[in-house]
C-alpha cells in the first residue's frame, strides 16, 4: 500500500516534469532564439549568501546554455547547477523503507535544450546559483542574468524575486 | 507511451480536490519520533530559551513540521520551507498551531547564529536543532529514516546531501504525513487542515 503510493508519486512527478515541457514548446514565434520564461529568483533567507534564479528555456532549433553572469553589484558568481540523487546512495530503491534518497547539487557545464524542446530550471532540478550575494534578495526586486548559448550567443533576461515559483 | 499515460491519469487524480484525502505519504504504521531529541539552540522567537534538548512532539494538540537541512541549501531546503510558510499563512488563525522545525544536516558551518537567522525567515515559531555530535544527529535522522552525508574534496569545498522529506508530527511524537520534495504549499495546506480537523474532533 504505502510502496504503491510512493511509487505513484514519483512517477507522477517524473510524468509531470515532461508534461509540463511539452507544453509551451509549439507557440513560440518570433525567431528561432530561445524564449525564455517564467525567469524568478528566490528571496534569500537571512544568514545565507546563496541565491537561486530559475526559468523555463524552450528553442525551435535547440540550442545549448553554456554560460551564465550576473552584475557584481548582485553576486560574484554565478554557475549552473543541478540536483540529483547521490550515487552511491541505495535506499532510493523501491524497496526499501525510505522515502527519498540524499540529493546533492553539483556544477554542470551545460544544458542542452532540444529541437522544438524546453528545459525548466526549477527546484529539484537546475538552478543558476549565485554566491556571494553582495545583499539579500528581497521580494519584488529585479536583477538582469545574461545567459550565454552556444548559438544563440548572449542573452539577458530579468528575473523577479519572489517567494515560490510564479 | 502507455508508460506516459498511465501516470498521467495519477496526476489528473492526484489534483482533484478532495478534502478528505491527504497528499503526502501516509503510513500504514506511522514513524514513531516522540523519543527522539536534538540539542535545541533556539534564540528567537516564541521558542527561544526553552531548554537544551527538544523532543521530537507536537504541543498538545498542535502539529510540529521537522525538516532536516542546511542553510547553505539554495535550492531544497527554502524551496520546502517557503511552501510550509505558506501553507501555515493559508491557514489563517490555525497556522499558530502549526510549529516549525529543522534540524541542520551541516554541524560546522551552520553555528546556531546562522541557523536562528535562517528560520526565523520561515516562522517565528520555530525550534533551531543544532546537535551536538554527529552520533547525536545520526540516531535522529534514522528514527525518521532520513539521512545525510556532509564531505569535503581536496580543495576543501564542501558538500552536502540529504533526504529532502519534511514530516508532520503529533503530540504523541506520531508521524502523520511525509511531504517528499515537490509537494507544494496547496498539498500542504490540504494536510495540515485535515490533520487539525482530527485533532480538534479527537478531543
Ligand atoms: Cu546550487
Amino acid at each position: 500500500m504505502k510502496k504503491s503510493k510512493i511509487t505513484g508519486l514519483l512517477l507522477a512527478v517524473v510524468a509531470g516534469a515532461g508534461f509540463f515541457a511539452s507544453c509551451g514548446s509549439d507557440d513560440s514565434s518570433s525567431g528561432s532564439g530561445p524564449e525564455i520564461t517564467k525567469v524568478w529568483a528566490r528571496t534569500s533567507p537571512m544568514e545565507t549568501s546563496l541565491g537561486a534564479v530559475y526559468m523555463s528555456i524552450a528553442s525551435k532549433d535547440g540550442d545549448e546554455l553554456t554560460d551564465v553572469s550576473v552584475d557584481p553589484s548582485i553576486a560574484a558568481m554565478a554557475q549552473i547547477h543541478e540536483m540529483v540523487m547521490a550515487t552511491a546512495d541505495t535506499s532510493m530503491s523501491m524497496t526499501s523503507d525510505a522515502p527519498s534518497g540524499e540529493m546533492v547539487m553539483q556544477e554542470v557545464d551545460s544544458v542542452v535544450i532540444d529541437a522544438g524542446g524546453s528545459v525548466d530550471l526549477k527546484p529539484g532540478s537546475y538552478h543558476i546559483m549565485l554566491l556571494e550575494l553582495v545583499a539579500p534578495l528581497e521580494l519584488g526586486a529585479k536583477f538582469d542574468v545574461t545567459l550565454t548559448f552556444s548559438k544563440a550567443g548572449k542573452i539577458t533576461v530579468t528575473a523577479e524575486v519572489r517567494d515560490e515559483a510564479p | 507511451m502507455a508508460g506516459v499515460v498511465l501516470p498521467m491519469l495519477m496526476i489528473l487524480a492526484s489534483c482533484r480536490s478532495d478534502a478528505s484525502s491527504m497528499r503526502g505519504i501516509v503510513r500504514d504504521e506511522p514513524l514513531q519520533v516522540g523519543a527522539v531529541t536534538l540539542t535545541d539552540v533556539t534564540a528567537e522567537g516564541e521558542f527561544a530559551d526553552h531548554g537544551d534538548l527538544f523532543t521530537m512532539r507536537a504541543q498538545a494538540g498542535e502539529l510540529l513540521v521537522m525538516y532536516f537541512g542546511y542553510t547553505n541549501c539554495p535550492d531544497l531546503c527554502p524551496t520546502t520551507l517557503a511552501a510550509v510558510r505558506t501553507a501555515t499563512k493559508n491557514l489563517g488563525d490555525d497556522g499558530a498551531k502549526v510549529d516549525l522545525a529543522m534540524a541542520t544536516v551541516d554541524l560546522e558551518r551552520d553555528t546556531p547564529e546562522v541557523l536562528n537567522g535562517y528560520l526565523s525567515s520561515f516562522s517565528d515559531h520555530f525550534h533551531a536543532l543544532h546537535a551536538s555530535s554527529q552520533d547525536e544527529l545520526e540516531a535522529a535522522e534514522n528514527a525518521f529514516l532520513a539521512s545525510s552525508t556532509v564531505t569535503k574534496d581536496a580543495t576543501g569545498k564542501i558538500e552536502v546531501g540529504h533526504s529532502a522529506t519534511a514530516y508532520v508530527i503529533d503530540d504523541t511524537g506520531s508521524v502523520l504525513v511525509e511531504w517528499p520534495f515537490g509537494i507544494d504549499n496547496k498539498a500542504m495546506t490540504n494536510d495540515l487542515k485535515i490533520l487539525l480537523e482530527q485533532i480538534s474532533s479527537n478531543n
